[in-house]
């Protein structure tokens, strides 16, 4: 440090690490290459994580420990209900599933079905509004790659970006660096969301004045991207808006998947289109 | 040479609990008059300490930042090397600064690091659509008593001097 000291090396040097900032920033936008840099630079902050986390899980902890047997004896219940009524759908989904499945082996064409899922926990939320990241408790070690789908229990709530030994970290679907390629689930119409920034909106990109979208409409995703499975719930139409000026309309659409609430995510594992290899081969 | 070590010791754990600040859930309405907390303790160190706690001390930490924050690595760098060389540049005339003044400049500096960290993130495409995104430089400003008065306290409890 001593040799700073002057401030004409300081200015040079404070320059030199400018550069560098820059440049790190262009690879970073740029290219991959810095993803195993980012890596193990999140295995430092990891432990710091779990620290803040552990005041929240300890409440977490605490209350239930401290929840009456009566409220438990209730909540039990009412949670055997639930299953027995899921069970019962349970039974009738799979026989659709058996059939579906039947009709296309008939048509020669497959469509996923079974999912490895794995829940996950959120450790800590990204701290720039704006940047749209959580993390989670599981990393390279569970399994989990870049690229994977990130589904709660009501949609899609977004896909892995960065990867580290016990944390990944995940993009939301209201990013506006995301965008989900999707399909309305009444007309058919594919188009693609992307967010908007503000948590709760996601817009439809280029879509034709003339197409059919209504408010209301269900959005699902299309597995058109390669990156999220098909038919998996994403956003419902709010509003459309066809303005004069425009050469699209302007529609916007809130996810069903709840992006700013609750702890626990799954991750989810799509089984590979290994035969829609073989038809296109 | 045990008072570096000790003087070391004493700026890692501070920014480590900067870092933690930073990562704390807070409740929604919160997420944009979050202050820089890092960047708070930054200024603190260089403003005391010039000649320890300089540039590259903040490049290391700003990069900390960024992996924190899921922005492009290097843009906190970049911005906390900015701020820490100017910090520098002024840092005698800001020590005799009553509180007051002290304040206002902060509020200044962080407006600037605010400013250069949404130029970065508009080149890299994710613009914030709201002004409460300039909240922040406000809240750290506020902040700023309360961070130098306890970093003082510690400074001086420690008998850490220049």
């Amino acid at each position: 440090m001593s040799i700073f000291k002057r401030r004409s090396l300081l200015g040079l040097w404070a320059l030199v690490l400018i550069v560098f900032a820059m440049l790190l920033m262009y690879f970073d936008q740029q290219t991959n290459d810095l993803n195993r840099v980012r890596a193990s630079l999140a295995m430092l902050i990891t432990p710091l994580e779990y620290a803040v986390n552990l005041p929240v899980s300890a409440l977490d902890w605490l209350s239930g420990g401290l929840t009456s047997r009566h409220t438990l004896l209730q909540q039990n219940k009412k949670l055997q209900t639930q299953l027995l009524l899921l069970q019962a759908k349970m039974q009738s989904l799979l026989l659709l599933e058996k059939e579906n499945r039947d009709l296309r082996a008939l048509l020669q064409s497959s469509k996923h079905v079974a999912n490895k899922a794995v829940v996950a926990q959120i450790i800590a939320t990204a701290t720039d509004p704006f940047v749209h990241q959580i993390t989670l408790n599981k990393g390279r070690k569970a399994g989990v790659y870049v690229g994977q789908p990130v589904i709660d229990a009501s949609g899609i709530i977004g896909q892995v970006i960065h990867v580290s030994m016990f944390t990944a970290r995940v993009l939301l679907l209201s990013a506006p660096r995301s965008a989900v390629p999707v399909i309305d689930n009444r007309s058919g119409i594919r188009a693609i969301t992307i967010g908007t920034g503000t948590g709760d909106q996601l817009q439809l990109l280029h879509v034709a004045k003339t197409s059919d979208i209504k408010v209301g409409d269900e959005l699902v995703t299309s597995g058109l991207g390669g990156r999220y499975p098909e038919d998996y719930p994403v956003a419902v139409v709010n509003k459309v808006q066809m303005l004069p000026g425009q050469a699209f309309a302007m529609i916007t659409a809130t996810p069903t998947a709840h992006l700013n609430e609750g702890r626990m995510l799954l991750l989810i594992w799509p089984t590979p289109k290994l035969e829609h290899k073989k038809r296109i081969g | 040479m045990l008072s570096s070590i000790k003087f070391g010791l004493v700026i890692t754990i501070s920014f480590i609990f900067a870092i933690m600040l930073t990562l704390l859930p807070l409740p929604g309405w919160t997420v944009w008059l979050k202050p820089a907390w890092v960047m708070l303790v930054l200024f603190y160190w260089v403003l005391v300490m010039p000649d320890k706690v300089n540039v590259t001390v903040a490049w290391i930490v700003g990069l900390m930042v960024d992996v924190v924050s899921g922005t492009f690595l290097g843009a906190h760098a970049f911005a906390m090397v900015i701020l820490a060389y100017f910090i520098y540049k002024l840092h005698r005339r800001m020590r005799v600064f009553p509180l007051l003044q002290q304040t206002l400049t902060v509020l200044g500096f962080m407006l600037v690091y605010q400013l250069i960290i949404f130029t970065i993130q508009g080149i890299g495409g994710d613009l914030p659509h709201t002004w409460l995104f300039w909240l922040a430089p406000l809240t750290s400003a506020l902040f700023w008593p309360w961070v130098s008065w306890l970093l003082q306290d510690i400074q001086e409890r420690l008998a850490l001097h220049v």
